[in-house]
């Protein structure tokens, strides 16, 4: 709903839905994990590369949020402030387990659904492959863009970057994955 | 891959278009593609659970602060209580407004703390005998 509201109506309806969530309202946290779940999971499952870091990260992220709430000051968007805690939470359990058995990615299926085909499989398996041989954050910026689904203004702000910034940085990225492909 | 060909893609760079529309004669749009459907395959067994598990952990965490805290701040209190009432400790059976005033009061601490929604005071009175 919030979407389709003009921006100081839904931070308006942000705020009072944060402060209810902050104040214990289960009813109301359960309504901002519902707006927000699947964003957060796509981000997770981007930068770890796996469904199993990905639900850890998701929890995680949850638990910070719910515990942080009271100090969300309402002068951004909700989803930017989550987006940020949700990136920063995923790179931390993804350099956790990289440092403990390296790289993880679920092996090549279909996916879950029966409808998916096996070549999507395949192109994700190369993206997140090849990505990981990105130079610097150019992987991690491909990846929140393509499979996170992050416009360039939401991965500047997660990564404390400029969005020209981004913006150059995922030109590269293609350029070189061009040339691995 | 020609120059040409990364051009193709800037505008989904820049946000102002989608990727599907290259994917025929592209390669690479084509992989980006098929990598962003597998993206959206998201059963809710994965995501649908989480919530419980975020309310177990939060509570939890609060159940381990709370009375941790409580249960340092009854100690501390206890232990500056003996300190300063120096041993050996003789208390009155009863100490009220009307007990003679055999007894003067030697220490005194009170506390406040709060655990799960009650407020839990403690009122330390340490008296010794009148010579």
């Amino acid at each position: 709903m919030t979407e389709v509201l003009a921006p100081p109506v839904a931070l308006a309806f942000e705020r009072r839905l944060a402060r209810a969530a902050a104040a214990g309202d289960e009813e109301a946290f359960a309504r901002l994990y519902e707006t927000h779940r699947l964003a957060v999971f796509r981000i997770a499952r981007a930068v770890a590369g796996n469904d199993e870091t990905a639900r850890d990260v998701l929890q995680d992220t949850f638990l910070k949020v719910h515990e942080s709430l009271s100090r969300w000051r309402g002068d951004s968007r909700l989803r930017t402030w989550i987006v940020r805690i949700a990136v920063r939470t995923a790179i931390d359990h993804r350099r956790r387990a990289v440092r403990h058995r390296g790289p993880d990615v679920d092996p090549i299926e279909p996916g879950h659904d029966p409808r998916a085909r096996l070549d999507d499989a395949v192109a994700l398996r190369q993206v997140q492959a090849l990505s990981e041989r990105l130079a610097g954050q150019q992987g991690l910026i491909l990846r929140l863009r393509l499979l996170g689904d992050l416009t360039n203004a939401e991965i500047a702000v997660a990564l404390g970057l400029q969005e020209a910034n981004v913006r150059m940085q995922l030109s590269k990225a293609i350029r070189k994955l061009r040339e691995l492909l | 891959m020609s120059e040409e060909d990364n051009e193709r893609l800037q505008p989904w760079i820049d946000e102002e278009a989608g990727l599907e529309a290259h994917a025929g004669d592209d390669p690479l749009a084509a992989v980006l593609v098929a990598a962003r459907r597998q993206r959206d395959d998201i059963p809710e067994a994965l995501i649908g659970p989480v919530l419980e598990n975020v309310r177990a952990a939060a509570g939890r965490r609060r159940e381990r602060r709370v009375p941790v805290s409580s249960r340092v701040l009854l100690g501390l209190a206890a232990a500056l209580a003996l300190l300063m009432a120096r041993p050996p400790l003789r208390l009155p059976d009863v100490v009220t407004p009307e007990t003679p005033r055999t007894h003067i009061l030697k220490s005194a601490v009170y506390l406040e703390t709060e655990s799960e929604g009650r407020v839990v005071h403690l009122d330390l009175k340490v008296y010794e005998p009148i010579d």
